[in-house]
């Protein structure tokens, strides 16, 4: 019976054996791989994505996906690189967090309220969230320099840097709302069965708003550490961020089909990307691969999702 | 084997993990004939017939077609060899015509690749007259009827020359007229050597229109006979393997005051001036055929569809509901027609599909408290006498009546006042129904109000105190079911 358990865990989290394979192997191929420096980097490389991977997390499994997420950092970036100039931190701060929540509301209620599918609106909304950033910066980079802000997004309070421990605690919020709250639950139902749960009683619209009110959020936060650890605001900041952080999230083992999954997963899947990246590093091979192998990961696990869901059906 | 039998299939066993869903069975049909399979939900006859198409492989046995010994190992195989099998759930694309559906998988091909619609059209045109069928070959499958979808599948079974026809419980959808319909192209195929395999829970019908009849229990074989040598309550003691007093229970309600009343009714393209009430402790049927309306009504007084105007009142104070979270706070519940759509998330487990309703009940503030949920779900489980492994178990696995319980279950953990039963006892066999029917008076001496959509009007005879008909969106008559009442009486509203 025991033995089943453990079973069928790994069977359901089997991106903890990937990532337990990938370490193993990155240590025999290059030496002091497991060191502490190095795993802060693996951190690193990912930390501030996967804040905005947990949102990811609880918006896939209530059945909807956001592409706007990467062009939203470029321009909060952007806003914040400015605001830091003439406001106080913490108006500039507070002001991009609700540039971020009005943001994701706007998808939202597209979505939620209006019946567009989540492709449609937030490829729309890419494009101007886009533009928007490009204007106002008027193509370039914008500078700043803030010395604390940068000492906390860029540092090392406890063992592992600052932005990994708001990725972890990200997380563990993200666990804690899906798992044991009513939102969490309703969030389940829609993604699993959006007619189910409209009958019975579920404010669906409500749900699928606030999902990307969460991602709005997250992003939010993760564009202002990353302008404050990179001393600028850049339209370009979130580029990959979409795909790294939808690769992360299905890669950990949550279904796009909706319905099933939790933050738990999306850490590995992270993680392993993390350990990817930094591998590349590594070995020194160019950082446009990057982008080639995350869309390679990504459409392999969506195939062998595809096929194990295909297998189970038969049994 | 003897050259009489078509298809024999001779000491079937099967096994799905520890469970024999087959245990020797031996399953024999003659050629020309309509075969009824007979027994309650998890008897086997879905088994049987999945191994019959090549979907399960059998443990232990033999079929035997023509009394030659043939390996069923995938649904080419069933065709190749005659067998076509049309399952409760339908497999057409909605958004492709009836003719593209009918030749989905099978088009004719001309020497250059193109395809032969003109050629297929004319085959699909005649072979639908033929069996007395009229169907415009290019309406979208979406917007055919149930009865008609199921004619576009029958057709194209018998398009490929399939011999042996299974029907798996083709009349649950279907209303007494487009039974009727079914019937009649069942007996020119039966009239045309084609062998039928028939599946039901309705007893009559096996009586009306088979000519030998298998029962199944528990995995096993129990009788094969001819339906002139049996009759029905020794049919059901057959099934459920005891005897059963009766299939309905008495009714015996006390309604007391007027607990829903709607009041000229209208939605935007469909109810008209819809009035009637529901008295506390009654339970009232609504009956019609399929889309006269029916279901519309229970939407709109539910709010999963909007009112363009008409009053509804609960206790005598007007309510405004539009939509479900309105219809919800109101004390009213819906089980949906579809379970599956509708009323269950499959890949939920039960105790999370039976709090779903109500989530503030097992919630201190946000937060869910597991331990009370899985209290509370128990309760209503043992309340129900539903049948589960365990409370963390997929709802999707469970059998037709007892998911129907979990449906019913998830609205009395709301606590609702009015409950809407929309065809609450389709697909269920016949111990399932007694006890969903039971459940159902003992709501109702709660003092609780059951309206009870329905398409078998003896259920609707039996059971309600009052019945409502609709006929196209319109309530033709708002009756007492007195003593006197008889179904003709009702289809005669029925069909306008």
């Amino acid at each position: 019976m025991k033995t089943n358990k453990i079973k069928r865990f790994f069977q359901d989290n089997y991106i903890i054996l990937v990532v337990a394979i990938a370490l193993i192997i990155m240590s025999i191929v290059k030496k002091n791989y497991l060191s502490l420096h190095n795993i802060s980097n693996i951190f690193s490389q990912v930390a501030i994505f996967g804040i905005v991977a947990s949102a990811m997390t609880i918006s896939i499994i209530g059945g909807e996906f956001d592409l706007s997420v990467g062009s939203m950092m470029g321009m909060i970036s952007i806003f914040f690189a400015k605001l830091v100039q003439t406001q106080s931190v913490v108006t500039a701060i507070l002001i991009c967090i609700a540039i971020g929540v009005v943001c994701g509301a706007i998808n939202g209620v597209f979505v939620g309220y209006v019946h567009i599918n989540s492709f449609i609106t937030t490829l729309s909304t890419m494009m101007i969230f886009k533009g928007i950033a490009l204007t106002v910066c008027n193509s370039s980079p914008i500078s700043f320099f803030q010395e604390s802000l940068f000492e906390f997004a860029s540092g090392t309070g406890f063992v592992l840097p600052n932005t990994a421990w708001i990725f972890i605690i990200t997380l563990i919020i993200a666990g804690i709302v899906l798992r044991f709250t009513k939102f969490g639950r309703a969030v389940y139902a829609t993604g699993g069965s959006y007619e189910v749960a409209k009958m019975a009683g579920i404010n669906v619209a409500g749900v699928k708003t606030m999902l990307f009110i969460i991602l709005g959020f997250c992003t939010a936060v993760s564009s202002i550490l990353l302008a404050c650890k990179m001393n600028s605001g850049n339209a370009l900041y979130g580029d990959t961020l979409t795909m790294t952080a939808v690769t992360g999230v299905v890669l950990g083992g949550t279904s796009l089909s909706g319905g099933k999954g939790d933050a738990f997963k999306t850490f590995w899947g992270m993680l392993f990307m993390g350990i990817l990246f930094n591998a590349l590093l590594k070995l020194q091979i160019d950082g446009n691969w990057q982008n080639v192998i995350t869309g390679a990961i990504l459409i392999a696990v969506i195939t062998i999702d595809a096929l194990m869901q295909r297998k189970r059906k038969q049994k | 084997m003897s050259e009489e039998y078509i298809l024999s299939m001779e000491g079937i066993s099967k096994h799905f993990g520890n469970v024999a869903a087959l245990d020797k069975v031996d399953f024999r049909v003659k050629k020309g004939e309509i075969h009824a399979l007979l027994g309650e939900n998890g008897a086997g006859k879905s088994t049987l017939m999945k191994i019959l198409n090549g979907v399960h492989q059998i443990d232990e046995g033999h079929i035997y077609l023509r009394g030659k010994e043939v390996v069923i190992n995938n649904r080419q195989d069933a065709f190749e060899n005659g067998i076509g099998l049309v399952f409760q759930e339908l497999n057409l694309v909605p958004s492709l015509t009836a003719l593209e559906n009918a030749f989905l998988g099978h088009l004719e091909i001309n020497s250059i690749g193109g395809v032969k619609w003109k050629n297929m059209r004319k085959r699909f045109v005649d072979f639908t007259e033929s069996i007395g069928l009229s169907m415009n070959p290019d309406t979208p499958v979406s917007e055919l009827s149930i009865a008609q979808k199921q004619m576009v599948e029958i057709s194209r079974v018998l398009m490929l020359d399939s011999e042996i026809l299974v029907l798996d419980e083709p009349t649950a959808t279907l209303t007494s007229d487009e039974i009727n319909r079914l019937f009649d192209i069942m007996e020119g195929l039966k009239a045309k050597g084609i062998t039928i395999i028939y599946i039901s829970h309705r007893l009559d019908e096996v009586f009306r229109i088979c000519d030998r009849l298998t029962v199944l229990r528990d995995g096993k074989h129990i009788c094969t006979m001819d339906v002139k040598d049996t009759t029905r309550p020794m049919l059901i003691e057959k099934m459920v393997g005891r005897p059963m007093s009766a299939e309905f229970p008495p009714r015996d309600h006390q309604p007391g005051e007027v607990m829903l009343e709607a009041d000229k009714l209208f939605t935007k393209d469909f109810l008209k001036d819809i009035s009637f009430n529901v008295r506390k402790g009654e339970i009232l049927g609504v009956a019609g055929l399929l889309g006269s309306g029916r279901t519309e009504v229970a939407r709109a007084l539910f709010g999963a569809d909007k009112l363009e105007s008409g009053t509804i009142r609960i206790n005598g104070k007007i309510v405004k509901i539009s939509s479900v979270t309105d219809g919800k706070r109101n004390s009213i519940a819906l089980v949906p027609e579809d379970r599956k759509e509708q009323g269950l998330s499959t890949a939920f487990s039960i105790s999370k599909n039976i709090t779903i309703t109500d989530l503030k009940k097992i919630s201190s503030g946000i937060i869910i408290n597991h331990k009370k949920e899985e209290e509370k779900s128990l309760e209503l489980v043992k309340e129900l006498n539903i049948k589960i492994g365990s409370l963390g178990q997929k709802v999707g696995e469970l059998s037709g009546g007892n998911m129907q319980k979990v449906v019913l279950a998830k609205w009395l953990f709301d606590e609702a006042d009015i409950l809407i039963l929309d065809e609450p006892t389709r697909g269920i066999d016949v111990g399932a129904k007694l006890e969903i029917y039971n459940i159902m008076n003992n709501l109702v001496s709660q003092g609780k109000s059951v309206i009870m959509i329905s398409s078998e009007l003896p259920e609707i005879l039996a059971m309600s105190d009052r019945i409502i008909v609709m006929y196209e969106g319109k309530l033709k008559a708002f009756i007492d079911n007195h003593e006197g009442l008889n179904a003709e009486d009702v289809m005669g509203f029925a069909i306008g």
